[in-house]
């Protein structure tokens, strides 16, 4: 990993079944992620993802830059910047900003993003994650 | 539960989760994670293990169904296993009332039954409006 490296996007879409689901597992239930007559007198007007759940494909695409080590040690810190809608599509990107050696391995830092495809920012924040010496 | 009653230092502990198959494989469908890293492997997912520390905070302290998630930190510690017990802790660090609305930052702790952190979570929410 060097600085500057580019980490591979993913490209998620968001379905009511998809949110749906994640609401049985995840236990959260909160009507504006699944009752539209609920949903639409919230703030935002109709039903949305879960945070939690879009925070999971920045998460799988780290999982996929990084491996067991994104397991093991990886931190994540973001602003949710606007809702998600079911039927969106999105993309996550992130960029390698910073190399440190530490005892031990490299802790790699990195910016992170997910935007809808038309470009709004949906998440934004750091990651970081220890490659530990072999 | 009002808002104004979740006061800075309150803390709910010792929930409880099992992290078995049906619950981590129903996690990896739900969120699509294509990663393959979880397949044949006891793994667990990060923000599965975050999920339930959320799942934590929301019943314990009863938001309104109108909370919006602001922010979110997640630091990992060590693995999680399918089959592991995990218990869960939940502190408020802030409560307090914005011009936007009432903000509440949570911290939660999960730890495996030796009292290891597996992952420690800050979530901050914001509840749209005044209260009362």
């Amino acid at each position: 990993m060097h600085e500057g490296q580019v980490l591979p996007e993913l490209r998620k879409s968001v379905t009511q079944d998809q949110i749906s689901r994640y609401a049985r597992v995840s236990g959260d239930a909160n009507p504006i992620h699944l009752d539209p007559k609920l949903a639409a007198r919230s703030s935002f007007g109709r039903i949305v993802a879960h945070g939690m759940l879009v925070l999971a494909f920045l998460s799988e695409m780290l999982t996929q830059a990084f491996g067991q080590s994104w397991l093991e040690s990886g931190r994540l810190k973001v602003r949710f910047r606007a809702p998600v809608y079911p039927g969106e599509e999105l993309v996550t990107s992130g960029r390698v900003t910073r190399v440190v050696t530490e005892e031990g391995g490299e802790r790699i830092q990195c910016l992170v993003e997910c935007r809808k495809v038309e470009g709004r920012e949906v998440i934004t924040g750091e990651a970081s994650v220890v490659i530990a010496d072999r | 539960m009002k808002n104004s009653s979740i006061i800075a230092g309150q803390e709910l502990g010792g929930v409880q989760f099992n992290l078995d198959t049906p619950l981590v494989e129903g996690y990896i469908a739900a969120v699509d994670d294509q990663s393959g890293l979880y397949q044949g492997t006891d793994l667990v997912p990060p923000t599965a293990v975050a999920a339930l520390g959320v799942r934590t905070l929301l019943e314990g302290f009863a938001l309104p169904p109108g909370a919006v998630h602001v922010a979110q930190e997640l630091a990992s510690h060590r693995i999680a296993t399918r089959g592991q017990q995990v218990f869960c802790r939940v502190r408020v660090a802030q409560s307090s009332q914005r011009r936007e609305g009432w903000f509440l930052v949570l911290e939660f702790t999960v730890a495996n039954d030796q009292g290891q952190p597996i992952l420690e979570g800050r979530t901050t929410l914001m509840v749209p409006g005044k209260e009362g």
